[in-house]
């Protein structure tokens, strides 16, 4: 069976797996002269895959339509997304189609010059684009949309197509050759940074190269990561691990910090147990508390919000676990926290009575000082509860389905840290940023650019332009999880063993080559033969080990039978964790960088569902929704208190210099309700130095055809966090930074901070809608 | 392709696309978190243009389903209540006698429907619309999506161009594709066989489409909670959009 017969079969069968039926049929007319012959006009066929943009690992549905990715669908029953997909994962075919996508590997001789073949490579396919016909006026809504846009399947513009295709078959073995000679340059000196889409097999696979090269594991960067939740969860569970939270059979969950569906690892699992929570069950609606500074999207729809000073959680906490083993006094608790004794002794009775009860922390715990023994006491909350082991409480993560599955543990900041700082001192000769943008996770205090700048071969794996690969001497253009074989398995725990399996529901639209194709090849010519033709043989190999536990209907080979449901699954739990009360000290009062006096807010950079981890950044949709929360769209803005504001003499859309001790940024004002008098809240990750057109920190590049120029999204956040390292996780404290906040007397200009303000209701403010609908919800909630 | 013609299942349909049922959605509040899931899903299925950041600025942008929040107090005594709006399908639609073209009218099925290509542009509809989700198309659509972006568009949608008006469809093009699937089966759509776009991502299934004239459908249950209320009731205009109230209750 070729490759195309056997995207067919698993294709069409699992269509089957859509909304219980989809169509096989389509009475729609299509009017293309030529067309391959495995594609019928109108009709879609659908692949069952998993999303990989962010590491929940939801399954996923491709829905391909003549040679095209055009939506993505949740898997129904995927025990991480039970059928659901975010923002995230819904934009991803803009990852597949970007325009800035890397066309081809790239063999620069001037770091951040793109070199003189690949700009070749990028005009022949610009002149493919431009011969490829499009019209612009629409059809009737009912009939037929007649679209042939720049695939080189299509008859215009063929010969273009051809061309471009040869170039980069010309360009491939060089640029392989080069990574070839640069790993055995880089011998003994080498690092691999790896992004969370290199996990399952593809990192196995990288962990294997490292091992011949005699280099250390690859090292996994993730974005302002959750190593202080997993060094807590080690102490109280046993297991560094983020368990199943099995929200939906809970009936209290206490929230503390407040990103839980919106950003956090896995959002769709946990916004799919909130739903259930509430109204999956007859007699019962579970309850959510939040705790928390920044009052956001999980606060929203929380029955109450309790408002702490920043970085007091763990007093919370603490005031709801007996004194034998930590436990302090409501009193305590509200005179540290600046909360009301009434609103603590009131959640007290609730966790008290109301079984069962999930705690858990979320990342404004875990950005301060203090996150380690403060996520011990939320931990430690299940444990007094008697919710640990439990349904409806916290459940042990089951063990991948398949060895070598198991999601690598990401670094902690200090780690990487460790790891730049060898290479500033030229320890590290040769580097591999393997879909990994290291800038995200780095604050601009350290000086990450200057430490890369002495290693002397880099090569970048990106898929899109970022500031890593703007400092590598060879780009190999990893092809996207559209593309490419791959699996997964969750980050956190589901209630299931799931093993995902990625398959290509499309042909790589550009030159773009799989990252195991390509080490593979330039292995193999570095004197390692790591026994593989290339990705496709490598993970057919390694499914082949689960075949016989792979079940489901039809005749097929197991492999086949994977590709139809998109991997494995098995329902329920790891080995019961083995948790034990701790007795803690009293609560660690959290530190700040910058002198309150000269420094009077507290920065809360806002981890938001748009740019998640730094993927979403480059994409245009998400930079264009309209933030749940603030309304806010394309970049970054500062969050001031209605008070704050007042105080200033500033109001929305006027001008502000924020300013750390580390440096500073002009950002435009939003009066946000949900933040206290001093703290200010930023939104993280909005742009890049060197991004795509969308992300790009300088602009003006969006909108060629309209001559529109665009502003820029402005220098990230990043610029103002301190470099302040929580001691226990090595975790960056990405929330203990102090600013000042000083109007420049003016408005921003136009672009700079823009709010989406279409609403139901008209507002004197049109940006934030005030006056709640008070026939939306039931209050007070009780 | 040359199969359908033949196809005794389409010969033997009579009567016009719809008729006898009547779509509409519930939104239960009580579980929308506000990810935008629907919004992003909307913008994939149904080709919405992109408008970029100065357009944006002049509240230009589209969102044919968009996420409210509302706020009430004063902070730490804040709240805030999300909800999803999206075209409410009015069944005394304000914004349809309005139009001078008859480009906007209502099917058999309760759909308020757009004809892109007799739209002219009057934006009448949009300023009779109580719940503001019409959306008028400012761009060229070769403008907005830079090579090679168009791929991504979904052909059974059509892409609109500058100066017409535009707005949530209850993604009419799926409702069409399993309608004529079920004809050429012999068989009736059933309950659940498919959803809107946006009801389909949503991970906390907040959202649910069906016929509200089928008595054992999911939506005709759910309408008889205590909860339900629609937006702006007291207008008349009868949306078929049904809101579950969140909170305790
Ligand atoms: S949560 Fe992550 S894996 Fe799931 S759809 Fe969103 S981006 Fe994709
Ligand atoms: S029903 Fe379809 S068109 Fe309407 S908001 Fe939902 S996804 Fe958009
Ligand atoms: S996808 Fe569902 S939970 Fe998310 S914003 Fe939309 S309606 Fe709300």
């Amino acid at each position: 069976m070729d490759r195309r017969d056997f995207l067919k079969l698993s294709g069409l069968t699992a269509s089957a797996l859509a909304l219980g039926a989809c169509q096989d049929y389509n009475a729609r007319l299509e009017a293309y002269a030529v067309r391959p012959e495995e594609i019928v006009p109108g009709m879609p066929t659908y692949f069952a895959t998993a999303c990989e943009m962010c590491p929940a690992a939801c399954g996923a549905m491709a829905r391909v339509l003549e040679g095209r990715v055009v939506k993505l669908e949740g898997l129904l029953d995927h025990p991480v997304n039970h059928g659901g997909l975010c923002a995230l994962g819904q934009a991803s075919v803009q990852l597949e189609y970007h325009p800035d996508r890397f066309y081809g590997p790239d063999i620069r001789t001037t770091r951040g010059q793109p070199g003189t073949a690949y700009l070749t490579l990028k005009r022949t396919i610009h002149a493919a684009f431009a011969a490829t016909s499009r019209p612009t006026k629409l059809v009737d809504n009912m009939k037929v949309g007649v679209m042939s846009f720049g695939k080189p399947d299509f008859k215009l513009g063929d010969r273009e197509w051809a061309d471009a295709h040869a170039q980069t078959a010309q360009l491939w073995p060089a640029a392989i050759s080069r990574l070839a000679s640069g790993l055995a340059s880089g011998r003994g000196a080498t690092l691999i940074l790896v992004g969370h889409q290199i996990r399952g097999h593809r990192y196995s696979l990288l962990a294997r190269l490292a091992t011949v090269l005699g280099a250390p594991a690859p090292v996994v960067v993730e974005p302002f990561g959750d190593e202080a939740i997993r060094v807590a969860n080690a102490a109280v569970y046993g297991r560094p691990e983020i368990p199943t939270y099995d929200l939906a059979n809970s009936e209290l969950v206490i929230l503390f910090g407040d990103d839980l569906f919106t950003s956090g690892l896995a959002p769709t699992h946990y916004t799919w147990g909130y739903g259930a929570m509430r109204r999956a069950r007859q007699d019962i609606r579970g309850k959510l508390i939040v705790v928390g500074t920044r009052f956001g999207e999980a606060a929203a729809v929380a029955d109450a919000f309790i408002a702490v000073k920043p970085g007091t959680h763990g007093a919370i906490a603490q005031a709801l676990l007996p004194p034998a083993s930590g436990g302090i006094s409501p009193a305590a608790a509200a005179s540290l926290t600046g909360s009301s004794q009434d609103q603590i002794e009131e959640l007290a009775r609730l966790y008290r009575t109301l079984k069962p009860v999930i705690a858990l922390g979320g990342t404004e715990v875990a950005a301060q000082t203090n996150a380690v023994p403060a996520l011990t006491a939320i931990a430690a909350l299940n444990v007094a509860a008697g919710s640990v082991n439990r349904t409806g409480g916290v459940l042990a993560v089951a063990p991948p389905p398949l060895a070598g599955m198991a999601p690598p543990a990401s670094a902690s900041y200090r780690v990487l840290r460790d790891w730049a700082d060898k290479m500033a001192a030229g320890a590290i000769r040769s580097l591999l940023l393997v879909n990994v943008d290291p800038f995200m996770a780095f604050p601009e205090a350290y000086d990450l650019r200057g430490a890369m700048g002495k290693v002397p071969f880099i090569a970048s794996f990106s898929t899109l332009p970022d500031d890593g690969s703007a400092l590598a001497d060879l780009i190999l253009p990893d092809s996207t999880f559209l593309e490419r074989w791959g699996d997964s398995t969750p980050a956190v725990g589901v209630g299931a063993a799931v093993g995902n399996l990625i398959q290509p529901p499309v042909d790589p639209f550009f030159a773009a080559r799989p990252v195991e194709d390509v080490i593979l090849a330039a292995a193999k010519q570095a004197g390692h033969d790591l026994g593989y033709a290339d990705g496709e043989a490598y993970f057919k190999a390694m499914w082949a080990k689960l075949a016989p536990d792979i079940s489901a209907p039809g005749t097929q080979s197991p492999w086949v039978k994977a590709l139809r449901v998109g991997g494995i699954r098995r329902a329920g739990n790891g080995p019961d964790f083995a948790a034990h009360l701790p007795t803690l000290a009293p609560p660690e009062a959290p530190a700040f960088r910058g002198d309150p006096a000269t420094r009077p807010f507290h920065l809360v950079p806002v981890r938001s569902s748009r740019y998640r981890n730094g993927l979403g950044t480059a994409l245009p949709w998400l930079q264009e929704w309209g933030d749940p929360m603030v309304t806010g769209a394309w970049g970054g803005w500062v969050e001031l208190s209605p008070k704050a504001a007042a105080k200033l003499g500033v109001s929305q859309y006027d001008e502000v210099k924020v300013e750390s001790d580390r440096g500073s940024l002009l950002l435009g004002v939003v009066v946000y309700p949900g933040l206290p008098e001093d703290a200010v809240g930023i939104p993280l990750n909005y742009s890049r130095i060197h991004g795509t057109r969308y992300d790009s920190a300088a602009g003006g590049t969006i909108w060629e055809a309209t001559q529109k120029t665009d502003p820029g999204r402005g220098a990230d956040v990043r610029a103002l966090i301190e470099e302040v390292i929580e001691p226990r996780s090595g975790q960056l404290a990405w929330g203990s930074t102090r600013v000042s906040v000083t109007p420049t007397g003016r408005q921003v200009p136009p672009g700079k901070l823009v709010l989406v303000s279409k609403s139901v209701q008209p507002q004197e403010n049109p940006a934030l809608p005030h006056a709640i609908h008070r026939e939306f919800k039931v209050w007070p909630i009780g | 392709m040359a199969d359908w013609i033949s196809d005794k299942g389409l010969q033997t349909t009579t009567g016009p696309r719809g008729a006898g049922r009547r779509w509409g959605l519930v939104v239960d509040l009580d579980k929308c978190t506000g990810c935008g899931g629907c919004v992003i899903a909307c913008h994939a299925e149904n080709n919405l243009a992109l408008a970029g950041p100065i357009d944006t600025d002049q509240g230009r942008s589209f969102d044919w389903i968009r996420i409210e929040r509302y706020w009430e107090g004063e902070y730490p005594d804040v709240k805030a209540q999300f909800i999803p709006v999206m075209c409410q399908q009015c069944e005394a639609a304000p914004c349809e006698p309005v139009c001078p073209v008859f480009a906007t009218y209502h099917t058999a099925e309760g759909l308020n429907a757009m004809v892109y290509n007799r739209c002219i542009g009057t934006r009448f509809c949009e300023n009779n619309d109580p719940y503001n989700v019409r959306y008028f198309n400012w761009f060229e659509p070769a403008l907005n999506w830079p090579d090679p972006l168009p791929n991504q568009l979904n052909p059974a949608v059509s892409v609109r161009s500058r100066g017409v008006m535009e707005k949530c469809t209850f993604c009419v093009q799926r409702i069409r594709d399993h309608e004529e699937q079920a004809r050429i089966e012999g068989r009736v759509l059933k309950d659940g066989e498919f959803t809107t776009a946006c009801a389909q991502s949503c991970p906390a299934k907040v959202l649910i489409f069906g016929d509200l004239d089928d008595p054992a459908s999911a939506v005709s249950q759910l309408v008889q909670s205590d909860r339900r209320f629609r937006l702006f009731e007291s207008l008349g205009t009868e949306p078929v959009v049904y809101y579950l109230k969140g909170g305790q209750g």
